[in-house]
């Protein structure tokens, strides 16, 4: 028995109405209601499918990875799956209560204490308080609350309030967690112990639709993986095959789209893959703000002499954010792998998701650039004092300080 | 923990088709957030104010002391022999179950946008919960004739009120009052997540529609030939039959009685069939 079946299923948005056209100016487009005048006739609207002929099965116990590029269509599936969007066509027949981690504590209410939001999100849930109740200790043990149950969430560190999160959703014995991206963020230890406890509730028969971006972990965890591209089923196997392909696809893809410039080899240098490591060297999938991350991108150099210039272009949501490069040419005396490193120093970024671009030029050779966009992508997250100023795209670690003006100079008052 | 009986089974799909049953059921099952967003609403309703609640005293009770001042005072409405402000303060109470309900009912949504992008739950419990800030000011306006009532019985020494088993009817009729709160609100807080132009168009009319009930004055006022058109506004004979019960006035015609309850049906039965239609499509929307 199938824990989830999807047949067919698939999601037509419309966009916006082309009203451009010289024919649809004849309406009145108020924006509830667009009444079509007698001498105009409706544009047609744009259509997207985020979704399309989507079919695949998950058995219970088994965690399923979803991939895919950004806008391939990976969160709309979970939230169609979670009743936030309807399907246009097809099906999903499914079994037993889901539980989805779309955003990190949606549905909290910093103002109330994490015992009313633990009765409150499982409430949105549709789960009775005696269920809760019953289970309130294994949630508040889990999330290593200690005697913070009772303070209000707005004085939780960013870090509480994750383990929070997803504590309460694992204990609500969902028998589908629907989990974005979720397990990415956090400190390593927690993340182990989550993993750990959705491989435990696995053998009890729960099911896992996990999307990320973190390949390493989609491999290590998930039984199987679906990999999307624009709304379509491009693979459904085995975790370590499919990632393995869809990251040798996703490279080939950056070489294909711009005209120039733009292998991951040329004759002098071939880049093996761009990876996030932590100080210690580790692949990390998302950033820690306040520990030291690096850019790692590994390269074999195929011929010699070469002059290396490596850049980087760190982009959130589209927007240039900042670019970095190394002063200095590095130049190779031998052949051989070898690691660039370019250090994201600790109490620079923000929480939100980084895409990152990378640039290869050699000197001196214009021709033999190496350029792939978006290669990497991560989420930094926080801890209590980030917290506290939120927002932007950049959270540096700037020096304040106070002093008095110069006795010599004349004090301003300023409006 | 899933052990014993077989998880049930669920299918989504484009038209899930409309059982009334069923989706009562679900609102029950998810009857605690009705609590949760009737709280969050009132902590919404005075944050970031230094008189708190005070101000649900001060917010009904102003504009009535001002109103009978004005109307009852300078313009000097009749009132049928009670003290004007006692009649303006039961038709108030009654008109206020309409007009506080439905404004926020309307924003249910809109307040909680985010989550409805994020969260699947009946969103119809939205526009219900966030009506309960609205039931401040009848509530103290009820208290308020509470307070009134012996005080003119000492002062006048008269009662005024009809004592009898038909005031029984007040609670009916202010249930009345909010199902039509609450139908409008099934139509507008879907509009009112997408364009706040909504918001502002219920205050405006809201404005209008007291005028055009028998709020500040009894129906009395209107001529005998116009007044079957005041009974087409399902509004009028519910204030006018609540002013009726408290005072033994005249009731309003059966057939406006009737009618109005006639639009209340309809406007909560269409108002449950647009939600449903539209919930969907409106949190994809905003």
């Amino acid at each position: 028995m199938n824990s989830l079946t999807v047949e067919g299923l698939g999601k037509r948005y419309l966009l916006g109405r082309g009203t451009r056209s010289s024919k649809a100016r004849a309406r009145l487009d108020l924006k509830l209601f667009s009444v079509p005048l007698p001498w105009g006739r409706k544009a047609p609207s744009r259509e997207l499918w985020a979704l399309r002929n989507v079919s695949f099965e998950v058995q219970p116990g088994s965690i399923l990875g979803v991939i895919g590029k950004n806008g391939a269509g990976k969160s709309t599936l979970l939230k169609v799956l979670a009743r936030v969007v309807r399907p246009t066509e097809g099906r999903v027949v499914g079994r037993g209560r889901v539980v989805s981690l779309l955003e990190l504590g949606a549905g909290f209410n910093v103002d109330l204490s994490a015992r009313d939001n633990i009765f409150m999100n499982a409430a949105m849930h549709g789960i009775p308080a005696h269920e809760v109740e019953a289970r309130l200790d294994d949630i508040v043990e889990f999330a290593d609350l200690g005697e913070f149950i009772d303070n209000p969430l707005r004085h939780f560190s960013s870090g509480m309030y994750l383990r929070l999160a997803f504590s309460v959703a694992i204990n609500m014995s969902p028998d589908i967690l629907l989990a974005d991206e979720i397990l990415a963020v956090g400190d390593i230890a927690f993340q182990e112990r989550c993993l750990q406890r959705v491989a435990e509730e696995g053998k009890k028969g729960l099911t896992v639709l996990f999307v990320s971006h973190d390949m390493a972990a989609i491999a290590r965890l998930c039984d199987r993986t679906l990999w999307l591209n624009a709304g379509q089923v491009v693979q459904i196997g085995e975790s370590p095959s499919v990632v393995a392909e869809y990251q040798q696809a996703a490279l080939a893809a950056t070489l294909r789209d711009d005209d120039d410039a733009t292998t991951r080899t040329n004759r002098f240098l071939e880049v093996l893959g761009v990876r996030l490591v932590s100080s210690d060297g580790r692949p990390i999938g998302a950033a820690p703000i306040v520990e030291d991350v690096y850019v790692r991108i590994r390269v074999k150099v195929l011929r010699l002499p070469v002059k290396l210039h490596a850049s980087i272009r760190v982009y959130v949501s589209n927007a240039l954010i900042f670019t970095s490069g190394q002063r200095e040419p590095v130049e190779f005396d031998e052949r051989g792998v070898y690691d660039v490193m370019a250090r994201i120093p600790a109490n620079l970024l923000a929480e939100t998701r980084y895409t990152v671009t990378v640039w290869m030029e050699m000197e001196a050779l214009k021709n033999a650039t190496i350029h792939l966009p978006e290669v990497l992508s991560f989420m930094a997250y926080g801890s209590s004092y980030e917290m506290r100023y939120k927002g932007g795209v950049l959270m540096p670690a700037l020096d304040w300080s106070v002093t008095t003006p110069q006795p010599d100079t004349p004090v301003e008052t300023e409006a | 923990m899933r052990t014993g009986a077989a998880p049930a089974r669920w299918v989504l799909s484009h038209d899930h088709g409309f059982h009334a049953v069923a989706r009562a059921q679900e609102v029950w099952r998810y009857r605690r957030l009705l609590w949760f967003f009737a709280t969050q609403a009132f902590q919404a309703l005075y944050r970031r104010t230094h008189l708190g609640w005070l101000w649900v005293p001060i917010r009904s009770l102003a504009p009535l002391a001002v109103g009978s001042l004005v109307y009852g005072g300078l313009m000097d409405v009749p009132s049928l022999g009670v003290p004007y402000f006692l009649m303006l303060l039961v038709a108030t109470a009654a008109w206020s179950c309409f007009d506080g309900p439905w404004t926020w009912g309307s924003r249910g949504v809109e307040m909680n946008r985010r989550l409805v992008t994020k969260l699947y739950f009946p969103r119809m419990i939205l526009p219900l919960a966030t009506m309960a800030p609205g039931l401040a000011e009848p509530g103290m306006l009820l208290i308020a004739l509470a307070v009134a009532v012996p005080y003119y019985a000492v002062t006048d020494g008269t009662w005024y009120v009809a004592f009898g088993p038909r005031l029984l009817l007040l609670p009916l009729i202010m249930v009345a009052i909010l199902l039509l709160g609450f139908g409008l609100s099934l139509w507008t807080s879907l509009w009112q997540a997408r364009a706040r132009d909504v918001r502002f168009g219920i205050g405006y009319l809201l404005g209008f529609w007291m005028y055009l009930t028998p709020v500040i004055y009894p129906i009395t006022q209107v001529p005998e030939r116009f007044r079957w058109l005041m009974w087409l506004n399902p509004m009028a004979p519910l204030v006018e039959e609540f002013k009726s019960v408290v005072f033994g006035w005249p009731e309003p015609p059966r057939w406006a009685l009737g009618l109005s309850l006639g639009v209340i049906v309809t406007v909560l039965a269409s108002g449950f069939w647009h939600f449903h239609a539209k919930e969907a499509e409106t949190a994809e929307k905003i």
